[in-house]
């Protein structure tokens, strides 16, 4: 890839096949026919490519990718509005006679051939690193449909897929979905990215509290709704100022129906993650068709009722752990007094479990978590009406011999063998270290050997057999949960599906990063580096924390109060501080 | 020598910059004289011909490049302020004229470092300040707009010591200009001895709006006389404003927002008869090109402040009935409709009169115009631009002490013979009716003891201020700490006058102003800036009572035989 002018010489050796023909225009300007399309207007090419680029509606400020060149018009164009351009033909003929024509003098970057070739150009990939916006030649396009597709990919590969980006997560007010979004978010903070999570579990206290004030049931749910329905506007209202890239929403989060649509006029990616059982919360077929994809846990069925709702989007990824919070922990005196057992169980009480855990009740067994009515197993329970965060259930699956899994189910009494949720508890527990009893939910043994990393029972009878083999063989007990922590640990991290949701996102949508823009999220210390520490602002900035966001903000903070033993470049970002207030007061002033 | 304008503030700022730049060029004919604009400014600053150079400042792009939060663009903008910086110090500029007054321009100046600097800066200690004699007074005329009687142009011409008279805004169409608008006014059918009027309908803000179903019922009375034609000018964004305007006065005007540059709009009005406005950019345009100018003058605006600077423009508003009080606090936004459409046909009347016959008088009886006032802007014989009565009202006491200032500040700050203030008043005083009399001739009763008052906070200052000097000199630390202590509670005292009685507000905060933006941390050099500001109020309040007195005895001995 390099200027155009530069490729005469090169091009003026390609003999022009017959398919590719210059004619003459009718008022002086030629155009090009290549299998009897029309590259140009016959009549009118320059007016032709001002529309072009006036309906593109781009970003004079950022570079732009022109796909298919024909002779050049929209280029220069593009050039005579002050753009940066590089244009990319796939037709060498067609590019020979744009540059021995109206591109004859033009320093616009050219990359002729096919799209392997042009990507791997290191000048392919310094302008792609840019973030260019598209511009695709209508009738390149409709002759070239999977060159400009391919080239936009390289372009999105390139431009978007290792940038920082700006995620915003949103999460529940409260239930099993809450730590998952939390996770979720630190997943995408320790991938790189700038992130904001919305935290609506402030808002559970008050939710709760009106359905305690309120006996009326009516009334208690007209106020329960109205409150989720201002939590979604103010829900909107921050991740619209954070203006984010992409914006995941958690399954409950309080967010309205028109939540994903609002956003997405931003240019903002919406994708929505359905950590539940589809078949116990339904709610997913009004939401589905509005994000961009829709997430879930449950591959089969589910994806055929998806696209027949009208969710064209939707992909699978599975939830993982958290090894920052789910791992072992050192228990104190107090809490091995409280927590030591041989069996126990953290999580919700459906009745399922706890008809299977009614035949365990001769067993040292605790069980933690909220709605258990099981009349046999209520001196089990734990604390009846207490949630469990995430580092008490660490410190529960450390305490216990064996930690419980069985998966939900309001179909079936015990062992459900249609379920295809698998939960995250799975996954914690082993990440916790702990040894895991299972039941096999359809589609663990992707994920799990049953031999060597997490045994299974299918009913009562089987549970209790391998019960009493485990507390026998603790070795074997350390030796299976060790091996399922590794397996954990490589391969189902939140951070794994946290890229595993991007690359999805990115692969599906990653144009519309292209045509908004992805904001350069560096460090001080990138900036540093870039600038050159042997510069007078280089010198500066190597004074400020290196891992702060290169911001406005950020710098002005550490700006000297002395005004006289300010540096140079100390009082210039006082005044660019300076100027943006005034100015955004002046707007605020106007009601801008 | 090298000067430099600073002026990065909108398109009609820079218009109105242009009598201070004339007063540049006439002071130092061999001057290079540059002006820093916005974009926005710099058609009108490259169509001035006492410029040159034009130096272009996109704060737009800083801005937009720091708000989207992104690194990259960030030190983008970081570079691009270093390239401004790096342009200015290439001017190798002698002084600056800092007209735009605000913090961000002070600190553009002050790393630029030009050496003399008029206008808004910074110290050495990063403090903001102003320099020049005038600089205070056009800083804080914004804060006391009621008693201001002197034009945004005259007072930036002031900054210039010395300032001869300009007289005119420049902005000067280039030929291909002019023949843009004969071909405009060709395609559009305009015969050379048609009525050509142009209508500005939109305003930076809601309240300063003229309604446009007034201004298409002006229109709808104008086509009814023969051979007229009317345009509708602004920019691009203004269209919508066109669009309601054709549904109350459909196929009337010709529209042409954003169909031509400001030097072709300068170019147009030229051509054109009167253009009718809303306090805007294209007014002052229009009073470059000696285009009449009828300013219907809704809302929060203050025409004689901002108005179009030029001899022979009109001012129509809607009638201030407090009379005998100083006090306003108008509630204007309501009162945009009072203004009617016949009311400004006939102003525009007595525009094209006036432009036809300046010296036969305008002002009469005329019931319909019994609920607005008229003004006619015309230069002072002390130079500046003054707003005559065009409608003979009675003298009301804000007048009275508006004038008072006038010749105050005109004295003070700069020089003004007893000879040009008499005719001044004399020619101002002509314009009202002589049976007002009772508020004027209780003036003096009713205002000398607020400004005695206030003329011995000022001596008091002096007194204990020269009493701070000695106990420094003397090491008196409890003393001095003392008399700092009774300078504060002074200030005080001295804010509350001027809350209580308004015609010493100007002065109070004028004062007030200065002391909160005293320069340095050296105790002495704070103590003689201080002194001398207090003795700057003394000087301007035993000067305003003068005034006052001048001017009330002038109308007392006099009204009956101005003429």
């Amino acid at each position: 890839m390099k200027p155009a002018r530069e490729w005469k010489t090169e091009l003026s050796g390609h003999t022009l096949t017959p398919d590719v023909e210059l004619v003459s225009g009718r008022e002086g300007d030629a155009t090009l026919r290549v299998n009897n399309v029309y590259l140009h207007s016959r009549y009118n090419p320059r007016e032709e490519a001002k529309r072009l680029v006036d309906s593109a509606e781009l970003d004079r400020k950022r570079p732009v990718l022109a796909i298919g060149c024909g002779l050049g018009y929209h280029v220069l164009e593009l050039l005579s509005r002050g753009m940066t351009v590089a244009v990319v033909e796939p037709v060498p003929s067609v590019a020979r006679l744009a540059v021995e024509g109206p591109l004859r003098d033009s320093d616009a970057l050219l990359g002729v051939g096919d799209v392997q070739a042009i990507a791997q150009t290191p000048a392919f990939r310094t302008f792609a690193e840019r973030v260019p916006q598209i511009l695709a030649h209508p009738p390149t396009a409709q002759l070239h449909p999977q060159y400009v597709a391919e080239m936009e990919a390289r372009v999105i590969a390139l431009a978007v897929t290792d940038r920082r980006l700006n995620i915003a997560v949103v999460g529940p007010m409260y239930g099993g979905s809450l730590p998952i979004a939390q996770c979720l978010e630190r997943a995408f903070r320790s991938l790189g990215h700038r992130t904001l999570y919305v935290d609506n579990s402030h808002a559970y206290p008050l939710y709760q509290s009106i359905e305690q004030s309120v006996k009326t049931k009516t009334a208690a749910r007209q106020l329960r709704s109205i409150l989720v329905n201002f939590l979604g506007q103010w829900n909107y209202a921050h991740v619209a100022e954070y203006a984010p890239d992409i914006c995941i929403a958690l399954a409950q989060a309080p967010v309205g129906l028109d939540f994903p649509l609002r956003l997405a006029q931003s240019g903002i990616i919406t994708a929505f993650w359905y950590v539940e059982n589809w078949r116990h919360m339904p709610y997913w077929k009004e939401v589905a068709p509005r994000y961009d994809t829709f997430f879930h846990i449950q591959p089969g069925d589910f994806e055929q009722c998806l696209t027949e709702c009208g969710c064209s989007h939707h992909a699978f990824v599975q939830t993982g752990c958290d090894p920052s919070v789910h791992r072992p922990v050192e228990l104190t005196q107090d809490e091995r007094a409280q927590l030591t057992c041989d069996i126990s169980f953290a999580g919700a009480g459906y009745p399922n479990r706890n008809t299977l855990f009614a035949g365990l009740t001769d067993y040292d067994l605790k069980i933690f978590g909220v709605d258990w009515n099981g009349r046999e197993i209520q001196r089990f329970i734990q604390h009846p009406d207490k949630r469990f965060t995430p580092e008490d259930f660490a410190k529960i699956v450390a305490a216990s011999k064996i930690s419980l899994n069985l998966h939900s189910s309001t179909s079936h009494p015990g062992v459900d063998p249609l379920c295809d949720a698998i939960n995250p508890r799975v996954f914690e527990i082993a990440a916790c270290g702990g040894f895991q009893l299972c039941d096999p939910c359809i589609g663990l043994d992707r994920y799990f050997d049953f031999e060597s990393e997490l045994p299974v029972y299918r009913n009562l009878v089987e549970l209790r057999a391998k019960i009493d083999y485990y507390l026998a063989h603790p070795e074997e007990r350390a030796a299976i949960a060790s091996r399922a922590r590794e397996r954990v640990l490589q391969e189902h991290t939140y951070e794994r599906r946290a890229q595993q949701i991007l690359d999805i996102l990115l692969e599906r949508h990653g144009a519309r990063l292209l045509r908004k823009g992805v904001r350069a999220q560096r460090t001080i210390g990138e900036m540093v580096d870039r600038v050159g520490n042997d510069t007078e602002l280089g010198r500066f900035l190597a004074k400020l924390p290196p891992d702060q966001e290169f911001l406005l903000e950020n710098i002005e903070s550490h700006i000297a109060r002395d005004f006289a033993k300010r540096a140079f470049p100390e009082s210039m970002f006082h005044y660019l501080a300076e100027m943006y207030r005034a100015a955004e007061a002046m707007l605020e002033s106007r009601g801008m | 020598m090298r000067i430099l304008a600073l002026q990065i503030a909108r398109m009609g700022d820079v218009i109105q910059t242009s009598p201070m730049v004339r007063a540049l060029r006439v002071r130092h004919p061999d001057a290079h004289i540059a002006m820093m604009v916005r974009p926005m400014g710099l058609a009108a600053a490259q169509h001035n011909p006492d410029l040159n150079e034009v130096l272009v400042y996109d704060e737009d792009e800083l801005f937009l490049d720091i708000r989207v939060k992104d690194s990259d663009r960030l030190l983008q903008a970081y570079r691009r302020m270093e390239q401004y910086i790096e342009m200015i110090r290439n001017g190798r500029f002698d002084a600056v004229y800092n007209c735009t007054h605000s913090l961000p321009s002070a600190m553009l100046i002050k790393l630029a470092g030009i050496p003399t600097v008029v206008g808004a800066h910074l110290s050495d200690d990063g403090q903001f300040v102003l320099r020049g004699r005038w600089t205070t007074h056009f800083f804080t005329s914004v804060l006391h707009r009621e008693f201001n009687d002197l034009n945004l142009c005259d007072l930036m011409r002031l900054l210039v010591e010395d300032a001869p008279p300009a007289q005119e805004l420049v902005l000067r169409p280039k030929d291909q200009d002019r023949a843009f608008a004969e071909a405009l006014l060709h395609e559009h059918g305009v015969t050379p001895d048609a009525f050509v009027a142009c209508f500005q309908l939109g305003a930076s803000e809601e309240n300063k709006r003229w309604p446009v179903a007034q201004f298409a019922g002006l229109a709808r009375l104008l086509v009814a006389r023969p051979n007229t034609r009317i345009f509708l000018l602004g920019v691009k964004d203004e269209a919508p404003l066109g669009n309601a305007f054709e549904e109350f006065a459909p196929g009337i005007a010709t529209p042409l927002f954003g169909k031509t540059t400001i030097p072709q709009a300068a170019a147009l009005l030229e051509r054109a008869d009167v253009l009718v406005t809303n306090d805007t950019g294209t007014m002052h345009i229009a009073a470059a090109a000696r285009c009449p100018v009828v300013l219907v003058s809704v809302g929060w605006v203050h025409f004689r402040e901002t108005g179009p600077y030029g001899d022979g423009h009109f001012a129509i508003e809607r009638r201030r009935t407090l009379l005998g009080h100083a006090q306003t606090r108008e509630s204007a936004p309501e009162n945009a409709e009072s203004v009617r459409p016949e009311q400004v046909l006939r102003v525009m009347d007595w525009a094209m009169h006036y432009r036809a016959n300046p010296e036969t008088p305008l002002s009469a009886e005329d019931s319909l115009m019994d609920q607005v006032d008229v003004h006619i802007a015309r230069f002072a014989p002390d130079t500046c631009l003054e707003w005559y009565p065009a409608l003979r009202r009675p003298l009301a006491e804000r007048d009275l002490i508006r004038l008072a200032y006038r010749y105050m500040w005109l004295d003070f700050l700069s020089e003004l013979t007893p000879a040009r203030e008499q005719e001044s008043l004399r020619r101002l005083l002509l314009c009202y009716s002589p049976e007002s009399g009772g508020e004027a001739q209780a003036l003096a009763a009713r205002q000398q003891p607020a400004l005695k008052n206030l003329a011995q906070k000022a001596e008091e200052g002096i007194d204990t201020t020269k009493r701070l000097l000695t106990a420094l000199d003397t090491k008196e630390v409890k003393k001095a700490q003392e008399r700092v202590e009774r300078l504060m509670r002074l200030d005080e005292e001295t804010r509350i006058l001027g809350e209580l009685h308004e015609i010493c507000k100007p002065i109070v905060l004028t004062a007030r102003f200065e002391r909160d933006n005293l320069e340095g941390a050296n105790p002495n050099i704070l103590a003689q800036t201080t002194l001398r500001i207090y003795q700057d109020m003394q000087a301007q309040t035993r000067l305003l009572q003068q005034k006052l007195d001048t001017v009330e005895r002038f109308w007392k001995e006099n009204r009956g035989n101005l003429s």
